[in-house]
């Protein structure tokens, strides 16, 4: 069978209108008017020049003639190439439509993300407790000493070491990963949190919202609980790690990517800190009753929170970083009982001036 | 199939891309997952097999272009470009930990250095995309020098200073001038007699009512000019025009910008294949070019300037 092609030669711009036939391991091609030959194309030397899709010709290129070229538009001269020589297939998607290469492809794409967003996910935990601690401990002090200078520190003594104090007494359980170092911002947030390296801090806002230094105490355990879980700097490694994926996926800079790399991320991001919150709030109750604390004031904290929150913006900020639920109420109210005061009332007033000498 | 895939002989659809979004878009996911899989390092291969698709897809006269750069070809041009880099800049710290008197002759060697790099790898990245394009298998070449392009750039530059702007698209013809004159296909050489005298008018207005327009009045002189530069360019007797106005292409300019934006990039593959087609189906071309005439003539040159280019990111397609 005669396929009707065109063989540009490589030497100069004019085509020569032929006829090729695929005889045993070659190619035979001839002229198209008197059937002279022009070229012997050996099937193993045989490439195609770029990715064939339908409707496009088909361009053939060959070892012994690296100028020349061979255009044939009947798409029938490729099925009998491929059943020849099947390497000449690799680059014909002539056969294939669009839609079951996107299938492939998309498949392949969704299954390497999700491999990727495993890793993260699952591996930030392992990854996290390898870091040595002295790198969690300089990356915590470097982040508390911006906060320290975005909202200024509350350092009035004795009230800044009696919670220093109540802090070290509750993580001075067995196996602490860190020595706990605790500092009050001059922040009206009713808020606390904790970073990596054993760093815990709470807000002004929340040393006046609370009634007794048992609602501290409970504060302070939920939060040293965080540092011992190694939870801020798991959080790190993860965020990190999503941020390296969405870059590396939105490589040249499609707004898609990055959109659904952070929208990925956020859920990601929720999802871990419902967990991490019901981790620690259980750990918690544990080092309180440890201690022989009365524990009853973290759940007290909590319902407090519950109730006041639709007109008391302030204490939103716990609300949204520590989403509350009545679950969570539930379960401290079950583990809490009572017990010893964390501090005298002496102790608790000069607390509660610690900031009076910050921000002026 | 018809071979010959431009049939009317008005002068229109000489110039024709067959390409189709659909399959480009695939492409894209093809090249997105072998970029993530490589760590990025794919991305080199992923330019190429972009570039080939639309190569390949284009046709003039009947005969499609070939694309044939290589991935590898990019990376080593990147690297080369990243030794470079890095040797001047060390070069540079070395000097100054030296002699602190250095600073500021080195500050000001930096200032008209830099032009002077950015068209060498501007005129490179150009000379490494023309010799791997192919049409009836000859390749397309750039002589004249790099260096050379990139001297004229700092001097039209400081022209283009000196007059507050003015001679801008002055300069721009010179340097497109530069380009295109030292362009072939095979042995068939391109000329270009664009002046900038013939913009100069056009520029002043868009001076004038860029704040009115809040800007966007430059897409309408760009789609101008590019018609302007179209209009002066001959490779032999052929001549090309496009059909349509200024306006109507700054308007399809600004649409191809409205899709990428709305479809938050994901419509980048469409708005290539239906920009090459967009220019085929509009554009007149006249002449003949005498084919078996045309020699194939040139070796092909390294990827240095395109490397070099991508790390200075210069934008090259």
């Amino acid at each position: 069978m005669d396929y009707r092609g065109w063989w540009n030669d490589g030497q100069s711009a004019g085509r020569l209108e032929v006829r090729v036939r695929l005889l045993g391991p070659r190619l035979l091609v001839s002229t198209a008017d008197n059937d002279a030959a022009v070229a012997e194309l050996s099937l193993a030397g045989l490439a195609l020049a770029e990715e064939v899709y339908a409707r496009q010709p088909v361009r053939l290129k060959h070892d012994e003639w690296p100028d020349a070229r061979l255009t044939v538009a009947d798409h029938a001269l490729m099925t009998k190439l491929i059943a020849a020589e099947p390497r000449l297939g690799h680059r014909y998607h002539g056969d294939r439509g669009t839609l079951h290469r996107l299938a492939i492809w998309g498949g392949g794409l969704l299954a390497v993300v999700a491999a990727l967003v495993g890793v993260v996910q699952f591996g930030a935990e392992p990854l996290a407790a390898a870091i040595p601690q002295e790198w969690e401990k300089a990356l915590g002090e470097g982040l508390m000493a911006d906060f320290i200078e975005h909202y200024g520190l509350c350092d009035g003594e004795p009230g800044a070491g009696h919670v220093q104090a109540l802090t070290d007494v509750l993580a001075s359980a067995p196996g602490s990963p860190h020595r706990f170092r605790v500092h009050v911002l001059d922040g009206a947030e009713v808020n606390a949190f904790a970073l990596p390296g054993g760093y815990v801090a709470v807000f002004r806002g929340l040393l006046e919202r609370a009634d007794g230094p048992g609602e501290l105490a409970g504060v302070l355990a939920h939060e040293v609980a965080h540092g011992l879980e190694r939870h801020p700097t798991e959080q790190l490694v993860r965020r990190s790690g999503f941020s390296l994926l969405t870059g590396l996926i939105a490589g040249d800079a499609s707004g898609f990517a990055v959109l659904a790399g952070d929208v990925a991320s956020f859920m990601a991001d929720m999802a871990n800190s419902r967990a991490d919150e019901r981790e620690a709030d259980r750990l918690a109750m544990a080092l309180l009753n440890d201690a022989g604390m009365d524990s009853r004031g973290l759940p007290r904290f909590f319902e407090k929170l519950q109730s006041e929150d639709g007109d008391l913006p302030q204490a939103l900020a716990l609300v949204s970083t520590h989403p509350a639920s009545e679950a969570r109420l539930a379960e401290t109210q079950a583990l809490a009982r009572a017990g010893a005061d964390p501090m005298t009332e002496e102790a608790w007033l000069a607390v509660k001036r610690a900031c009076d000498g910050a921000g002026t | 199939m018809d071979m010959n895939e431009s049939s009317t002989r008005d002068g229109t659809g000489r110039l024709a891309h067959h390409g189709r979004g659909g399959e480009l878009f695939v492409v894209f996911v093809v090249n997105l997952v072998l970029r993530i899989v490589t760590l990025g390092l794919y991305h080199f291969w992923a330019k190429t097999r972009v570039r080939r698709y639309l190569w390949t897809q284009t046709s003039f006269d009947g005969e499609r272009l070939e694309y044939t750069g290589t991935g590898l070809e990019l990376l080593v041009g990147f690297v080369k470009a990243l030794v470079i880099l890095m040797g001047g800049v060390l070069l540079v710290a070395a000097a100054l930990s030296q002699l602190e008197a250095l600073a500021l002759p080195l500050v000001i060697a930096i200032y008209f250095g830099f032009p002077v790099l950015a068209g060498f790898a501007l005129y490179g990245a150009r000379r490494y995309r023309l010799t791997r394009t192919r049409l009836r298998g000859i390749r397309f070449g750039l002589d004249g020098s790099g260096w050379d392009h990139g001297l004229k750039l700092l001097g039209y530059g400081l022209l283009t200073v000196l007059t507050l702007g003015l001679y801008t698209p002055y300069m721009r013809m010179k340097l497109a001038g530069n380009l295109y004159n030292n362009t072939r296909f095979g042995s068939e050489p391109f000329t270009f007699d664009g002046d900038g005298r013939d913009l100069f008018g056009r520029f002043l207005l868009a001076v004038l009512l860029t704040l009115p327009t809040l800007g966007l009045v430059w897409v309408w002189y760009q789609a101008a000019e590019f018609r302007y530069t179209l209009s002066r360019l001959r490779v032999g007797d052929i001549a090309f025009e496009l059909a349509e106005s200024d306006m109507n292409l700054a308007w399809f300019f600004v649409t191809n910008a409205l899709i990428v934006v709305l479809t938050l990039g994901l419509g980048l593959p469409w708005v290539m294949v239906r920009t090459l087609r967009h220019l085929g189906e509009q554009m007149v071309i006249s002449g003949q070019l005498d084919y078996a005439a045309i020699r194939q003539a040139q070796e092909e040159s390294e990827a240095t300037g395109e490397g070099l280019a991508e790390a200075l990111d210069l934008g090259a397609f």
